[in-house]
């Protein structure tokens, strides 16, 4: 009963620190985001854990997170409050070649990370050939760029 | 769909969105506390808030324990004695309260004890030494959730009480 119990708490707790550290604590690989993901996979997976190594243990707690994993879907495609409780909403940080920067501000991305972006997917070299630059959920960049930037 | 942007197929809503980023700063301030929590202790393995005592150290019994401690994890509890006249043919004996023993797991004591023998509702530990004070410490894992209350004392002597938390 305890690793089900330690698997729903630490999966939720998981959760909410990510929801509070907002959509980009983990949208990218930096070296930074590289060694908190290694550290808090670790620590993650010994309050999973515990001392007990044995399979059933492994077995319960994979079978407990799946389970949550589908449960959180289910309540997310029932649920549309749920969804955005639980995984927030897309929001637009450039508005026709000018950064809403409090948006941006708010949810930490850069200019700098826009336009980097804008570069990579469409070649954009400057502000004004942006669109729109949204926010995803899962905390990317995408972008849209004005027509005769296309 | 966006009503801010009607050219834009997303799904948008600028008052939910004040709302996130508001419970987002909350949560921060959360988890900051939390963490100042921590590092004072509240949250055990250590820290000043943590560390107590019951008893003084000139008195016969005094012990040095942690106010909270988690659940599985290792804590210490240091037990000082002076046994004084107490102590015939130079055998110190001490005693841990029963309820307490059945809530924590002893991993080791430091030094090891000449024997342990449960004497009616209590764990009775004895010592060959002929110092006339010593040390001993006893590494513990908390077995429950909760408060576990704990009382030790010499036989035929002076007991501290003291208290913990067992955190999850």
């Amino acid at each position: 009963m305890y690793s089900v119990v330690r698997t729903v708490t630490v999966y939720l707790f998981v959760l909410v620190v990510f929801r509070i550290g907002g959509k980009r604590s983990l949208s990218q690989i930096t070296t930074f985001d590289f060694i908190l993901l290694l550290i808090i996979g670790e620590a993650t997976q010994q309050a999973l854990l515990g001392n007990d190594v044995s399979f059933v243990n492994a077995a319960v707690v994979i079978s407990t997170l799946v389970m949550l994993e589908a449960g959180f879907t289910w309540l997310e495609c029932r649920f549309p409050a749920f969804s955005r409780v639980a995984g927030s909403l897309p929001v637009v940080v450039v508005e026709h070649g000018k950064l809403v920067e409090a948006a941006a501000r708010r949810e930490g991305v850069t200019l700098s990370e826009i336009l980097t972006e804008g570069r990579e997917r469409y070649g954009l070299e400057r502000l004004d050939q942006f669109k729109y630059a949204i926010l995803e959920r899962h905390g990317g960049i995408s972008v849209v760029p004005e027509k005769e930037a296309r | 769909m966006s009503r801010k942007h009607p050219d834009l197929d997303i799904d948008e809503d600028p008052t939910f969105q004040e709302k996130e980023w508001f419970v987002q700063r909350i949560g921060m301030w959360v988890l900051f506390l939390f963490v100042l929590c921590a590092a004072f202790g509240l949250t055990g393995m250590g820290g000043p808030l943590s560390a107590a005592r019951a008893g003084r150290p000139e008195e016969p019994v005094f012990v040095e324990y942690e106010r909270f401690v988690r659940y599985g994890a290792s804590s210490t509890l240091t037990v000082h004695l002076r046994a004084g006249g107490r102590a015939p043919h130079g055998v110190v004996r001490f005693w841990v309260s029963g309820p307490y023993a059945a809530t924590v797991h002893v991993a080791s004591i430091d030094p090891p004890p000449q024997s342990v023998v449960v004497e009616g509702n209590r764990q009775v530990y004895s010592f060959e030494t002929s110092a006339s004070a010593i040390v001993v410490t006893l590494v513990m894992e908390a077995l429950r959730v909760g408060t576990a209350s704990g009382e030790v004392g010499l036989v035929d002597g002076p007991s501290v009480a003291f208290s913990q938390l067992v955190l999850f």
